[in-house]
């Protein structure tokens, strides 16, 4: 057998059914196995940093996208806050209620 | 006008059924490079509400659109978190949390320095280039190799090349930020 590529050796470690020549070959070759070692503390290096399971409650995510997914474009803007009065506009109307 | 014309009908039950198979991937990917559980649940949601707002729902076979929309959202919601009141909620939930380890009597060093680790790796996700960060976040999120080729549609062969590709660069930019 040919030395098989870093991609085959990486896969290797995943999926060892895979090519199970390429692991026989790499067990008998200096050269592949230093490499296919290599690759292993690289592939158990970035495993360890990027581990953590995450556990989330679909049901009540799909609650949330659903209602944001149908909400009319329209509507969007009735969220903002209302616009407050100016100061001059309260003058306005406090001089307006002492007429009234 | 109606922004979400696709969730009508049977293209309805397609958006359900796809949340209901994909949903808990889609925040698994997103959390490999935001490490923060809320952070991805909200990259996740923000990613399906576009999903039902785009005109046309992906197959349901192939939802490789959704994995590629995960990393990649991720990466920004990363790169917008340096920003001062990102910043700032990280320090104080890190405050909280020490606080929290001094009441049940946990080593607050540790966490301080388990918080400045995961730090220095979303800093190396970002430093890397954004096609080996997506990679890493696919692969770590739970897809196999024929899956991966699908998203990032490429030979199968040619997976495992891009994978070792960016695991020893991601690798050399940790070890080069701690040795600083």
């Amino acid at each position: 057998m040919t030395h098989p590529g870093s991609g085959e050796l990486r896969r290797a470690i995943d999926e060892p059914g895979h090519a199970p020549e390429v692991l026989a070959h790499a067990s008998e070759c200096d050269q592949c196995g230093t490499e296919l070692e290599r690759l292993r503390a690289d592939a158990g290096f970035c495993a360890a940093a990027l581990e953590g399971a995450v556990a989330p409650d679909a049901e009540s995510a799909y609650r949330r996208v659903h209602s944001r997914a149908i909400q009319p474009a329209a509507f969007a803007n009735f969220a903002q806050p209302a616009r407050s009065f100016s100061p001059s506009c309260s003058r306005r109307w406090a001089a307006m209620r002492v007429h009234f | 006008m109606v922004a979400a014309t696709t969730l009508i009908g049977p293209a309805a039950e397609t958006f359900e059924r796809l949340f209901a198979r994909e949903y808990r991937r889609v925040v698994s990917i997103a959390y490999r490079i935001t490490a923060d559980a809320g952070e991805a649940e909200d990259v996740a949601q923000e990613v399906f509400v576009r999903l039902a707002r785009s005109p046309r729902l992906p197959d349901e076979a192939s939802p490789y659109w959704l994995y590629r929309a995960a990393a990649h959202a991720a990466l920004n919601a990363v790169r917008a978190r340096k920003r001062r009141a990102l910043r700032e909620r990280r320090e104080f939930l890190l405050l909280q949390s020490l606080r929290a380890a001094g009441e049940h009597s946990a080593d607050p060093q540790a966490l301080l320095q388990r918080e400045q680790g995961r730090a220095a790796v979303r800093a190396a996700l970002l430093r890397l280039n954004a096609r080996d960060a997506e990679v890493l976040a696919l692969r770590y999120g739970g897809l196999s190799y024929a899956e991966l080729a699908g998203v990032l549609q490429i030979p199968p062969a040619q997976v495992g090349m891009r994978l070792a590709r960016a695991e020893r660069a991601f690798k050399k930019e940790i070890e080069r930020d701690t040795s600083r």
